[in-house]
């Protein structure tokens, strides 16, 4: 371990005082690095429960600040279970003295039996053979092909095992080992220069982390079929009960790894079937590169695959998108964020797919339904399902409407900013995602509401359209829509007024006929009339210029 | 003239109070006020905005009171030269002087009472359709210059027209509202021509205008002398063979006017 004190460090002294720039970079790696590398000691701390455990005691001293000063490993769940079958299975592998001292004792057995069977031939007087049959060496011994198969799918598994313990405690060292840096005293810009060399690794140290739970599996999968080796050996009734709950969660894993593969969409991906899924996605890629001598680069990952995915807006999955949006917007009606969300609504729009997500959730609004649960907004119209998201949402839009209306004589920059929010999302709904103008409520109102909004934004100036311009353009289209409803909307006298305006020019030239011929030249007239006056006025305008003030009092009169 | 004036001001006070003085809010969009009191000068009576070299005209013309500022310098100069007018006299020549002020196009107005007719009429027989896509086109040239993507200008644009124009059944018998749109097609392709010439609007919202034009005046072409005149109008001007554009939307204009198969341009 370096001493920060040393003299070399005293050599290299860097000043970096009052360097905003790096104190920036190094807030920002720091909270990234952190992340990055607790997410990788928790990855390994899953695996160092199942396989082992570690004590790691962190101690701290004032002069070298933070430093490991011991571990301990100790043997733990996966590791002790398989240790447990795998020593007497290693018995297996080698002659059993007990079998060859049986064995033994069986030929003594029958060597006695032979020598009593002479000494009673004696004593009847009876010839006795001279041979002797000499018992047997014990025979060469062979294990077994199942006891083979099996020692070899456990120590292998026992390996594999303690393998992944061994790159789990590793992984977790060298993590440690990389915050450290950050933790000294050194300048600022030496200890960033330390991260920087260091960080290029942590994508290696990356790559030792994905090995470790592959590991952890093969060895799960060794021992499993070594177990049903075993047992199909010693019974075959109690194999066959054994294995078929393996069999099942086998398929079940089987299945997650193939699902995986062949539907990203799935969650149910695990190590091997990354492994799996590159083998598939790069032999292809392999031979093709061999072929044709060129360097295809594969995409990576599933979750690579993944993410493409979800952000293709081709195969983007809009029901549930619908169901995020519908979710949101549920979840965000009436409580304190309401504004902040009105407020992001209009940048949504943006976007094609996106829009097409509203237009499906407005699209559900308007289904059918029964008759005594919905409004009525106006005739004609659709009909949205009280209760849903998005009309409860408009109901509250409406409700920042009144608001706006009722306070417009004491409005603050933060009422203003909502209420232009509040018609930019109106206008998005209305014309993005069809939503009939109505569901914000009775037409007068709102453009009562958008005509206060006009007025106190300015709307019409050129200043107001360079500087909102969405706004300016959204406000002008809702409130055209708005004024549109508002003339047609019985009982005002527009309709009336008009046609009284008609009949007075109509009037004009005393014409008979009929009403609309006469109105028309009466129009005429009159343009022939301001023609005319235009004609007389430039004629005077010309007569008096400047140029020609050397006319005559006669002239003047003539003009 | 006056009691037009005061007919059309009357109609203007209904249109503020059912639309709660939106329609003043509009950018682009003009109106006027009529004053009650003495003739006013010439330079107030045709402060129009210009936008480019086109004036935009208020959507409701007080057109005797323009007359009345305009009779009222003749009158006021002749009482100068036969000495009967010695206190008016400074204003007689600042009003002399301001022509110079007015911009040519607008001395130039013709057809403004015309216009406004069919604005009349298609607020009274077409629920003032043609009324709003007149202050749609209007918006439309101020906020020409608005940053918004192309993508969400078209959707929001064509949105608007689209709830504007959704009820254009009813309207479809409307004179007025027939006429305000053939002028306006008349004005986009004849340059120079009107209030909504020499801006090029988008290709999109002309585009769904032509659409609605075709069937507004479908089943109605040789009935009424309006679209008869437009056709017309528009058969007799050539845009010049370096304006492809202009040519190509001429086409598209007497197409959505007549069938095609009657096109003989």
């Amino acid at each position: 371990m370096r001493n920060d004190d040393s003299p070399e460090d005293e050599n290299n002294e860097v000043d970096d005082s009052g360097n905003a720039l790096w104190s920036q970079y190094e807030k920002t790696v720091k909270s990234r690095d952190k992340i990055r590398i607790q997410k990788l000691q928790d990855d390994m701390g899953g695996v160092s429960i199942f396989v082992c455990r570690f004590d790691f005691i962190l101690s701290s001293t004032v002069s070298r600040g933070w430093s490991l000063t011991s571990f301990s490993v100790q043997a733990g769940l996966f590791s002790a279970v398989l240790s447990a079958f795998v020593v007497p299975k290693i018995q297996d592998l080698k002659v059993n003295p007990a079998d060859q001292s049986v064995y033994y004792q069986r030929e003594s057995v029958q060597i006695l039996a032979q020598i009593s069977q002479q000494i009673a031939s004696m004593g009847m007087g009876t010839q006795i053979s001279p041979n002797l049959t000499h018992p047997l060496p014990y025979p060469t011994f062979h294990p077994s092909a199942s006891d083979r198969r099996v020692a070899v799918y456990w120590l292998i598994g026992l390996i594999f095992s303690l393998c992944a313990a061994v790159f789990a405690m590793l992984v977790q060292q060298w993590a440690s080992a990389f915050l450290r840096p950050t933790r000294r005293r050194d300048s600022l810009l030496k200890t960033l220069w330390n991260r920087t060399v260091l960080y290029e690794g942590v994508d290696r140290l990356q790559v030792i982390a994905r090995v470790v739970p592959k590991f952890l599996h093969l060895s799960l999968i060794l021992f499993i079929l070594g177990l049903s080796d075993t047992i199909l050996n010693i019974d075959t009734l109690v194999g066959i009960v054994t294995v078929v709950p393996i069999a099942i969660c086998g398929f079940y894993y089987i299945f997650s790894v193939v699902a995986s593969i062949t539907e990203p969409r799935w969650p149910y991906q695990n190590p091997l079937s990354n492994e799996i899924w590159s083998l598939i996605h790069d032999l292809p890629l392999v031979l093709y590169n061999s072929i044709s001598r060129r360097r295809v680069v594969s995409s990576g990952r599933i979750e690579a695959d993944q993410g493409h995915l979800a952000t293709d807006p081709k195969t983007a999955s809009r029901p549930q998108d619908v169901r995020a949006v519908r979710w949101l917007l549920d979840k965000f009606n009436g409580n304190d964020q309401m504004d902040t969300f009105v407020l992001a609504i209009p940048a949504t729009f943006d976007q094609e797919w996106s829009r097409n997500v509203w237009k499906a959730v407005v699209g559900e609004a308007q289904s059918t339904a029964p008759a005594d649960v919905q409004v009525n907004p106006s005739p004609g119209l659709p009909h949205p399902r009280e209760g849903s998201p998005v009309f409860n949402f408009c109901a509250r839009v409406r409700q920042m409407f009144e608001t706006y209306d009722n306070e417009k004589d004491s409005l603050n920059d933060a009422t203003r900013k909502q209420m232009q929010g509040c018609v930019e999302t109106v206008a998005c709904l209305v014309f993005c995602a069809d939503v009939p103008s109505s569901w914000f409520g009775d037409i007068g109102e709102v453009g009562k509401v958008l005509g206060e909004v006009g007025h106190n934004e300015r709307v019409n100036k050129p200043l107001t359209i360079r500087s909102n311009p969405p706004f300016a353009a959204r406000w002008t289209c809702l409130s055209l829509v708005a004024i549109r409803q508002m003339v047609m909307a019985p009982g005002n006298r527009v309709r009336e007024l008009a046609g009284f305006a008609v009949s007075g020019i109509a009037r004009f030239r005393l014409d008979y006929g009929a009403p609309d011929v006469a109105a028309f030249n009466g129009a005429e007239r009159i343009d022939e009339y301001l023609k005319t006056a235009w004609e007389h006025v430039e004629y005077l305008h010309r007569a008096f210029e400047p140029r020609n003030q050397t006319r005559t009092g006669e002239e003047i009169r003539n003009v | 003239m006056d009691d037009v004036d005061w007919r059309i001001s009357l109609l203007q006070d209904a249109m503020d109070g059912a639309t709660g003085e939106l329609t003043r809010r509009l950018p682009g969009v003009l109106f006027g006020q009529l004053q009650q009191s003495e003739p006013i000068p010439i330079r107030e009576a045709f402060d129009f905005p210009l936008i480019g070299s086109t004036p935009i005209t208020p959507s409701f013309i007080f057109a005797g009171q323009q007359l009345q500022s305009l009779l009222a310098l003749g009158r006021g100069l002749r009482n100068i030269v036969e000495g009967q007018n010695f206190y008016g006299h400074n204003e007689i020549l600042e009003s002399l002087e301001s022509i110079d002020k007015i911009p040519i196009s607008l001395r130039r107005l013709n057809r403004l009472m015309k216009r406004q007719l069919r604005r009349l009429q298609d607020l009274r027989d077409g629920g003032g359709l043609g009324f709003t896509i007149e202050l749609f086109f209007l918006a439309l040239r101020q906020l020409s210059s608005v940053s918004l993507t192309p993508e969400s200008k078209e959707i929001l644009y064509v949105g608007t027209f689209k709830a504007i124009t959704s009820g254009w059944v009813d309207s479809k018998h409307s004179f007025g509202t027939q006429a305000i749109l053939l002028d306006l097609v008349c004005d986009l392709v004849i340059q120079g021509r009107g209030v909504f010439s020499d801006i090029a609007y988008p290709t999109f919202i002309v585009d769904e205008l032509l659409e609605l034009v075709r069937k507004m005046v479908d089943g109605h072409g040789g009935l009424h002398a309006h679209i008869n005149d437009a056709v017309e109008e528009l058969r007799n001007f050539y845009p010049g063979e370096s304006t492809v554009w202009g040519l190509a939307l001429l086409d598209r204009a007497l197409e959505a006017i007549i069938p095609p198969l009657k096109t003989s341009h």
